[in-house]
């Protein structure tokens, strides 16, 4: 890689991501919420780094807000978590690349009818692995049996400081 | 605007004010529930960077009728896009497309907050100058935002503690942010 004169330094970069179609079958705790991992472009170059500063996640439904408690796993290579609403069972070789987790907690605010959000302050740094520049999240359900209603969606908003 | 130029790069502090609502214009305001929006509408100011950080929110409030002034509680709305429209003492209404702008909220637990208050009004000196009484309340904050090429951050505030009355209120917000 080459630096060039003003252009060293953080940046800051905001990115958007999305659940995808969630299961409307109960998921139980521990279950993952989605079918595959979120990718997150988050690196300027592979093998770079950064902090997440930042996550907000917006639940909309047509029927009862779930409003759950998520795990979010989160790895600097591409894994493969287990299936959607089944049991979350990272191997050794997937936690070789874990950046970390946390968990978002049941602070979420309603707005209109049908939607609601939650944020969460953060400081969790991380390295991709050398071949990559993206993230990897996989959500976690930490609250039991939870119900989504027939397209209900949860979408995501994360800031990321950029070394 | 990721580009960096020499001697724009690392970070600088920056203050944005402006008023966030005047109750005494339109008459006294009730607000008995939680969740009335305490803003004239969506307030719309414009950062001085596109990309930093909001450190600290600051409220003024000035009462022009002696003690006037009310120890309210209020979550502050914070959005990089235009909302739906957002009508003082109706309630909060924030679509799911609103919330996709959404760079965070906080909540100022004043003295009305419900069950229990995490910060107090300090109460200025009486009558001023101005013929003011004067009170502020600050939050301490962690967001970073990233906004589109107009810099504009929006802002909506709500109600969350008990029911106040104003007569002839306004209050004023101080946006203290570092620049990227």
């Amino acid at each position: 890689m080459e630096f060039y004169t003003g252009k060293t330094g953080q940046d800051r970069v905001l990115r958007a991501f999305d659940f995808g179609t969630l299961d409307t079958a109960t998921y139980a705790a521990n279950d993952v919420l989605t079918s595959g991992a979120i990718a997150v472009d988050a690196t300027r170059f592979l093998g770079f780094s950064g902090v997440i500063e930042r996550v907000i996640l917006k639940e909309t439904s047509s029927g009862t807000l779930q409003k759950p408690n998520i795990r979010m796993w989160i790895f600097g290579s591409a894994i493969t978590p287990a299936a959607r609403n089944s049991p979350q069972a990272f191997n050794g070789t997937q936690f070789d690349t874990l950046v970390g987790f946390f968990d978002t907690g049941i602070n979420w605010v309603d707005g209109a009818a049908g939607v609601c959000v939650l944020q969460s302050s953060l400081d969790i740094k991380y390295v991709c692995q050398p071949t990559s520049k993206t993230l990897y999240i996989v959500p976690v359900l930490q609250t039991s049996s939870k119900t989504f209603a027939s397209g209900a969606t949860i979408k995501g908003q994360i800031v990321l400081r950029r070394d | 605007m990721n580009n960096r130029y020499l001697g724009m790069t690392g970070e600088d502090n920056s203050i944005v004010e402006f008023k966030l609502a005047d109750f005494g214009k339109a008459g006294n305001e009730y607000f008995e529930e939680i969740g009335l929006i305490m803003t004239n509408g969506v307030i719309s100011v414009t950062a001085p960077t596109q990309v930093g950080k909001i450190e600290k929110i600051r409220l003024l409030q000035r009462a022009g009728i002696y003690p006037a002034y009310r120890f309210i509680s209020m979550r502050f709305w914070l959005f990089n896009k235009p909302t739906s429209t957002q009508v003082l003492r109706q309630m909060q209404n924030f679509t799911s497309t609103d919330m996709d702008g959404l760079i965070g909220f906080t909540d100022f637990k004043g003295t009305n907050y419900t069950p229990s208050p995490d910060t107090t009004w300090e109460i200025g000196g009486d009558y001023d100058s101005l013929g003011d009484n004067t009170m502020t309340l600050e939050n301490i904050v962690d967001i970073p935002f990233v906004l589109d090429e107009t810099q504009r951050i929006y802002i909506v505030g709500e109600n969350i503690g008990d029911a106040r009355t104003y007569s002839d209120n306004t209050l004023f917000a101080y946006l203290y942010l570092k620049m990227d």
